[in-house]
């Protein structure tokens, strides 16, 4: 409950909106407070003020002043170790359910100042921590855990330096127009559609055996004579000699195939199939009840199958990470103000 | 979180650290604990070079609670600087063996922090301050290494001493500009206040500190011509009660304000008080006003309505010459003339006979006022008692030998040594015994004076204990036994008078002629001749005199006014005979005296 109050009330204290290009950190989005530690010493202050006093120990003063000032000075030196500082987001390679997203930063420190210790934080806990050297351009890399197919924001990340003495917190938010495509995560290895070649159009065909394109493991159902049964009596187990079907040989993976199950395992069951049509270099077009690709082949149409099938359900509209639902299931809880990753919504902390 | 996530460096910083500050102290704490602490800090740099595992939490818990119980017993408290000290020096120490989280270092640093000032109690000095510096560049070196894990030493040494040089300029500012607050803040630690300071309790011997203590007490301006340091007797704890070993004050058996009569010239002053935490305030006797708000004892004794715990400055008005209180209620007397029982027996059996030398046989007279008074019985016990002090060898020290469970008569008739509380103490045992009620003023006596403030300063080793006789007719009346054996303390402080009572006191010896000793104390206080004869005070003249003991009393103590001030006024008709008789004897030692 305290924690769903906290996260409102910074979402209204700090509101900002999604930057894109570079962001240049200046004294208006930097935050400074004590940190629990600056407290902790500014009680250890007192402490010796009061003892100053009582036993009226000048050098005691001397000191207690010292520390006092040393202690307001790295306000200044936490605040200076992000000041100036050039942001921009970088490419975010596509990843599955169950990877990790790495979001990319690239920092450039202009100044003639080295910065140290600064951590770059995600609601959700993941963190990295850096240093930047002085004139030069760091790329800096924040794992995030995907869990969910569909796109995934980087959402609003912390960027805080507790710098040089721990006594002060200094931070700001950054919200880059960022996010990860996160592909839906491969079924078991399952055998190619066979219903593909009652279709007609993309037969398989053994068609020789001169475009031998590499062996597979043995899945029940397989011909006899594909078996490699060299490989077998090499001790390698039972596999399958696989043909490459450059001319002709092509399916369709197609939704309307798959038994009935739930939508998600159709989904992994077509990336599965999508990863081994194209290992096969097979000629394969994806079918989705609202959507199709047409059959082709090669990396960048394996990417836009598996971008749809990240994508399906999902509204396209989200291209606006302000106006996202992650929740293609609707809980109807859109009138939230800034989007959530799914992993808000799933991971409970909202509903606590 | 465990051992890894503390680099070695850290490790060795706070070793450095604590090591450092720490150092300052090896002088004052027991041997056995510096040695300890250096065992454990060694222990911890091994541990973190070889990349041993800490000690278990038990054998931890061992030593500390071993540690604390030896400091304990050593100390036979675990209150107090000394022991708090100690005791933050060998815990830091221990914490650093079981160092887990940067909690535990961020603790360690601040300890640091505040191990440095206490070296302060000891050492302000200029090396102190620049040792104090350099443990500051390597506590906040340490200090970034606790956020900046991956920082070289040189790197974190530069850091550390810019933020340090950069913090100087402004915290100097703040030394100057911050208010001072007049400390001790709180009354807990009984160390925060001067250690030596009068008490308002007196067993003979617990004064010999306060005499070696060069600590200012308070000091005072007057705004009209000074008294005579012979009258400057400023007023401390007015003492009654007595258990045979120690005078307390006890409770005043009355509310009535004390009364002076017979009132001379005021003598107007203003005391600055240093903070004793105690409610008493001085003032010289008899005070009779004051400017801050402070009740007025049955005893003349001003006592503050709150601790005095910063320094306090008032204005004080007193008479020197009075009747105090010459209708004292019966009750204050019966506490004045209390004595315990089964002490000194001796002592009790001496004042006895000189009671009964020093009544007269009955008189015809009704009204008891017939030649002899019933005022001269009690003076002439008085003075015998001074004249006993005067004429039986008895010595001023500072280092007077025990006394036993009959302290007074252990002091009077066997060790004859001591100083102002054993003589301020026999007398009033002495008077008491032979039915003349007195009491024990503490205070201090005398004071220095500052050429260049214009201003009197009493210091610890002024303090004092003198007496106070009630006689018919006159009151409450100063007499000052010490000054029987050892005027030299009255002239010049007890410092000088150690000295000369060496000189002097020991020539005395029982039944010779006074001669002697009145060379002695010529020898030993030639400068002070005149300055005493011209404002017609006795003190050389009652050693050099033969019928020294009489004047003593009546001429300086007993007398309600000076005999002849120095702005020449007159002497009343109530001057005794005495008084006369002995400013001619005072006139006529000085006139056999060489310039």
């Amino acid at each position: 409950m305290f924690a769903a109050f906290k996260k409102r009330f910074r979402n209204w204290a700090f509101r900002r909106t999604v930057e894109t290009g570079t962001v240049v950190l200046n004294q208006r989005r930097i935050y400074i407070i004590p940190s629990k530690q600056g407290f902790a010493f500014a009680f250890v202050l007192g402490l010796m003020l009061l003892g100053d006093i009582n036993y009226n120990l000048s050098l005691g003063y001397v000191l207690t002043f010292l520390l006092a000032t040393t202690a307001g000075l790295t306000m200044l030196y936490a605040f200076r170790n992000l000041a100036q500082l050039e942001i921009h987001a970088g490419y975010v390679e596509p990843v599955f359910v169950g990877e990790q997203a790495r979001f990319v930063f690239h920092f450039n420190n202009p100044s003639a100042l080295a910065r140290y210790q600064i951590h770059l934080h995600d609601d959700a806990g993941n963190e990295t921590v850096f240093d930047l050297p002085t004139r030069c351009s760091t790329p800096v890399e924040l794992a995030i855990p995907a869990t969910k197919r569909g796109w995934l924001d980087s959402e609003r990340l912390l960027l805080y330096t507790h710098f040089p003495l721990g006594l002060f917190h200094a931070w700001t938010y950054i919200h880059f127009d960022v996010r990860a495509l996160v592909y839906p995560k491969p079924a078991a290895p399952q055998p190619l559609p066979a219903a593909s070649a009652q279709n007609g159009v993309g037969k398989v065909m053994a068609k020789g055996d001169e475009d031998f394109s590499g062996l597979r493991n043995y899945v029940a159902g397989d011909a006899l004579p594909r078996i490699a049964w060299k490989a077998l009596a090499r001790e390698q187990g039972l596999q399958v000699k696989q043909f490459s079907a450059q001319q002709g040989y092509s399916l369709w993976l197609d939704w309307a195939l798959l038994p009935n199950i739930a939508t998600e395992r159709k989904l992994e069951l077509l990336t599965r199939w999508v990863l081994d049509a194209e290992a096969q270099g097979l000629m394969y077009g994806l079918r989705l009840p609202d959507d199709e690709v047409m059959q082709h082949h090669g990396t960048a149409h394996r990417a836009e199958c598996l971008k749809r099938l990240a994508l399906y359900g999902i509204n396209e509209i989200a291209k606006n990470p302000l106006t996202l639902n992650p929740s293609p299931s609707g809980r109807g809880k859109t009138s939230k103000p800034l989007s959530l990753r799914g992993k808000g919504w799933d991971g409970g902390t909202l509903h606590e | 979180m465990g051992e890894h996530s503390m680099n070695k460096h850290l490790i060795y910083g706070l070793i450095a650290s604590i090591l450092l500050v720490s150092a300052p102290h090896a002088e004052h704490l027991p041997i056995w604990v510096s040695a300890i602490c250096v065992a454990l800090l060694g222990w911890r740099g091994y541990l973190a070079y070889s990349g041993n595992a800490l000690p278990s939490r038990w054998l931890l818990l061992l030593i500390t609670i071993a540690g604390v119980a030896a400091i304990g017993i050593g100390f036979r408290s675990l209150f107090g600087r000394e022991v708090g000290v100690t005791l933050l020096i060998l815990l830091a120490s221990l914490k650093l063996l079981e160092l887990k989280a940067v909690r535990d270092a961020t603790v360690l640093i601040y300890l640091s922090c505040f191990i440095i000032i206490t070296n302060f109690f000891y050492s302000q000095s200029i090396p102190t301050a620049l040792f104090m510096l350099f443990s500051l560049i390597v506590i906040v070196a340490t200090w970034v290494n606790l956020q900046t894990g991956s920082l070289s030493l040189k790197p974190r040494l530069r850091i550390a001493g810019l933020l340090l040089l950069q913090a100087i300029p402004l915290s100097l500012i703040l030394f100057v500009l911050f208010p001072r607050i007049q400390g001790p803040l709180w009354g807990m630690p009984q160390d925060a206040y001067a250690k030596s300071g009068l008490s308002d309790t007196m067993s003979p011997g617990s004064m010999s500190k306060l005499s070696l203590s060069d600590e200012v007490a308070f000091r005072a301006t007057f705004s009209g011509t000074p008294p005579m340091r012979e009258q400057m007797y400023w007023r401390g704890p007015v003492l009654w009660d007595f258990d045979g070993t120690t005078w307390k004050r006890g409770q005043n058996a009355t509310l009535q304000k004390p009364t002076l009569a017979d009132v001379g010239t005021p003598v107007d002053y203003t005391v600055t008080l240093e903070p004793h935490n105690k409610l008493w305030l001085f003032a010289l006797d008899m005070p009779t006003n004051i400017s801050v708000s402070a009740d007025m004892a049955p005893d003349f004794q001003l006592l503050s309505r709150t601790p005095v715990n910063a320094r306090l400055r008032y204005n004080a008005r007193s008479q020197l010459t009075y009747r105090a209180n010459l209708n004292e209620p019966p009750q204050q007397m019966k506490r004045a003339l209390d004595l315990p029982r089964g002490y000194n027996p001796k002592a009790l059996a001496l004042a006895k006979t000189w009671r009964a030398q020093s009544v007269p046989p009955p008189q015809p007279s009704p009204d008891g006022r017939g030649g002899i008074t019933r005022q001269s019985v009690e003076e002439n016990i008085a003075n015998t008692a001074l004249r006993y002090f005067n004429q039986n060898g008895f010595a001023y020290t500072l280092e007077p030998p025990l006394l036993g469970v009959h302290s007074v008569d252990d002091f009077l008739f066997t060790t004859k040594q001591g100083f102002c509380e054993h003589y301020a103490s026999s007398f009033v045992f002495l008077m008491r015994a032979a039915g003349v009620p007195a009491r024990v003023v503490t205070g201090y006596q005398g004071g220095e004076y500052n050429d260049l403030g214009g201003y009197y300063i009493l210091r610890q080793a002024d303090a004092h204990a003198w007496t106070e006789v009630w006689l018919t007719d006159r009151g409450w009346v100063r007499v000052d036994p010490t000054a029987a054996i050892s005027p030299a303390r009255i002239q010049s402080g007890s410092q000088s008078a150690t000295m000369d009572a060496r000189h002097t006191f020991q020539l005395g010896c029982p039944g010779e002629p006074m001669e002697p000793m009145g060379v002695g104390l010529q020898l030993g206080t030639p400068v002070r001749l005149p300055h005493a004869l011209g404002h017609g005070r006795h003190h050389v003249a009652e050693a050099g005199n033969e019928h020294a003991g009489g004047y003593l009393l009546a001429g300086r103590h007993l007398h309600p006014h000076p005999v002849a001030t120095s702005g020449g006024e007159t002497e009343r008709p109530r001057t005794s005979r005495m008084a006369q008789g002995m400013q001619k004897t005072i006139k006529g030692g000085i006139a056999a005296r060489p310039a």
